[in-house]
């Protein structure tokens, strides 16, 4: 990389690190959000 | 015949640098950067992004350039007024925080990234913050991480934390350090309760010891695995964490300055009136309202079509100001934080990167309404620098006179002796005719206080 202001080594690592934490949190976030459709599906049909 | 000035503030950048000619400025883009400039344009990122009212647009022109390295010369709209961040309030700093972010997210789909996220590239345009470095962007290259991101928060993200955990004050530490606030210095003065956060503990606390732990320490970047989806997480997680940060709780000495004053109702509207004639005489296009407040009578000019720059010491007034502007949409109002006594000074190599406030004023008319005493008695200035001060911002002077027997200025004086044996009417009057013209003289019904009409010899 040829920049013009330093990005800083540790800023850089830290950037792949979150990537890598939160991709796994919007993983399971995707789920989660399936799971609850789920359930509000079944309270749907209870109610009807 | 050449007259070109290459502003200092620019020259960090090699991709090209701002100039003035003949009292208009123009952009140099060098051709290290034509293929980024070329993609910008043909990407359509430029056109989404004036759309969108997010980068300030510009015309390519054929005037002659600088050096030789020029590619093309651009002309940008001018703003009308240049401030830094440390001159804005809590909800302008976040404004412009969030604008860069959505400039950000904005290029990568586009192909394209922001290079730098300098809070100095943001301005105020008709109120809203914009993008002015047209040379910002770009082409994005596989497995490259933001090499701004350090940038977004030293510069934007740790000021707002700072300002919402401990004090708004805490802004004006973007004038000591000109690059944002150092992420070690940061944590330093955050409350351990602020770890909690789970976006304060990746973004300032965790960065500050990556940062400290790869200080010497070089990267091979081809092992970083880094593609579009990761770039959008991290700004959608800075966008969280800075949308969620707010300054309840902070009160202030001049929040309820109006409801606490000492004049009537009819002296209020008498004082509005007058000034709305006096604007009404001079015409202006440009004003400057000094102790604004919450700017109810930089309003009055702005209703008229005249551009304002309401500037006031208090953080919580500006930040009021800008609210209301904002709820109303008002376009010609820029609050702004300033303290007179103290203006903001020429920072950066050779004190010229940033300029000074004075500097950067240059209107048509000021406007200083129960002012004069706090700057005389409370701050002990004689009369004759005021005016000397005063003349150097505007042509006209709208200004208010005070008298002894005012309520508020026996407030000023309650706990202190009374050496301002020549804090007169007469004496103020000869003082600022050195420097000014008296063309009006009003006293405010039910009041002493007299509005004053002066023009600049």
């Amino acid at each position: 990389m040829v920049l013009y202001i330093d990005p800083g080594t540790g800023s850089i690592i830290l950037q792949g690190i979150i990537a890598g934490v939160l991709g796994v949190l919007f993983f399971i976030k995707g789920y989660w959000v399936k799971i609850k459709r789920m359930f509000s599906k079944k309270e749907d049909t209870l109610n009807e | 015949m050449n007259e070109d000035k290459i502003l200092k503030s620019s020259f960090r950048d090699n991709s090209g640098f701002v100039f003035k000619r003949n009292n208009t400025i123009f952009r140099q883009v060098n051709l290290s950067y034509e293929e980024n400039f070329k993609h910008l344009i043909s990407s359509g990122l430029y056109s989404k992004l004036i759309e969108l009212g997010l980068l300030i647009p510009h015309e390519e022109t054929q005037e002659r350039p600088i050096s030789s390295e020029a590619f093309i010369i651009i002309k940008p709209v001018e703003i009308p007024f240049i401030s830094y961040p440390y001159e804005w309030s809590f909800s302008q700093l976040k404004d412009a925080a969030l604008t860069t972010l959505k400039i950000q997210s904005i290029a990568l789909d586009y192909g394209m990234h922001l290079k730098d996220a300098s809070a100095y590239n943001i301005q105020f345009y008709n109120l809203n913050p914009v993008l002015i470095d047209s040379l910002s962007f770009e082409i994005n290259k596989e497995n490259q991480p933001w090499e701004a991101y350090r940038q977004f928060c030293q510069h934007f993200l740790a000021p707002l934390v700072l300002m919402s955990y401990r004090d708004v004050k805490m802004n004006q530490l973007l004038r000591v350090f000109l690059d944002g606030i150092p992420l070690d210095f940061v944590v330093k003065l955050l409350p351990f309760k602020a770890k909690f956060s789970f976006n304060l503990f990746i973004h300032l606390f965790l960065h500050a010891k990556m940062q400290k732990n790869y200080e010497d320490k070089g990267i091979n970047t081809r092992k970083i695995k880094y593609n579009l989806s990761d770039a959008k997480i991290i700004i959608d997680n800075l966008r969280s964490a800075i949308k969620g940060l707010e300054i309840k709780g902070q009160s202030s000495e001049w929040i309820n300055y109006y409801s606490f004053s000492n004049y009537s109702d009819e002296a209020f509207e008498d004082k509005k009136s007058i000034v709305e004639k006096y604007i009404d005489l001079v015409k202006p296009s440009t004003a400057i309202d000094l102790g604004a407040n919450n700017g109810v009578f930089s309003r009055i000019a702005c209703k008229k079509g005249v551009f304002t720059i309401s500037c006031d010491y208090d953080p919580l007034a500006i930040e009021l100001n800008y609210l209301q502007a904002k709820k109303t949409k008002e376009k010609l109002i820029l609050p702004l934080i300033i303290d007179l006594t103290n203006p903001s000074p020429a920072i950066g190599w050779d004190n010229s990167e940033r300029f000074t406030f004075n500097q950067r004023v240059n209107t048509d008319i000021v406007i200083a309404l129960a002012l004069i005493h706090h700057l005389a008695i409370s701050n002990n200035l004689p009369f004759s620098y005021i005016g000397e001060y005063l003349k150097n911002l505007g042509q006209y002077l709208i200004i208010e006179f005070i008298p002894k027997s005012d309520s508020q200025v026996k407030k000023l004086l309650l706990n202190r002796k009374d050496i301002f044996i020549e804090y007169s009417e007469e004496y103020f009057e000869k003082e600022f005719n050195k420097f000014f013209r008296i063309e009006s003289k009003y006293k405010v019904t039910q009041s002493d206080r007299i509005i004053y009409l002066m023009k600049k010899i």
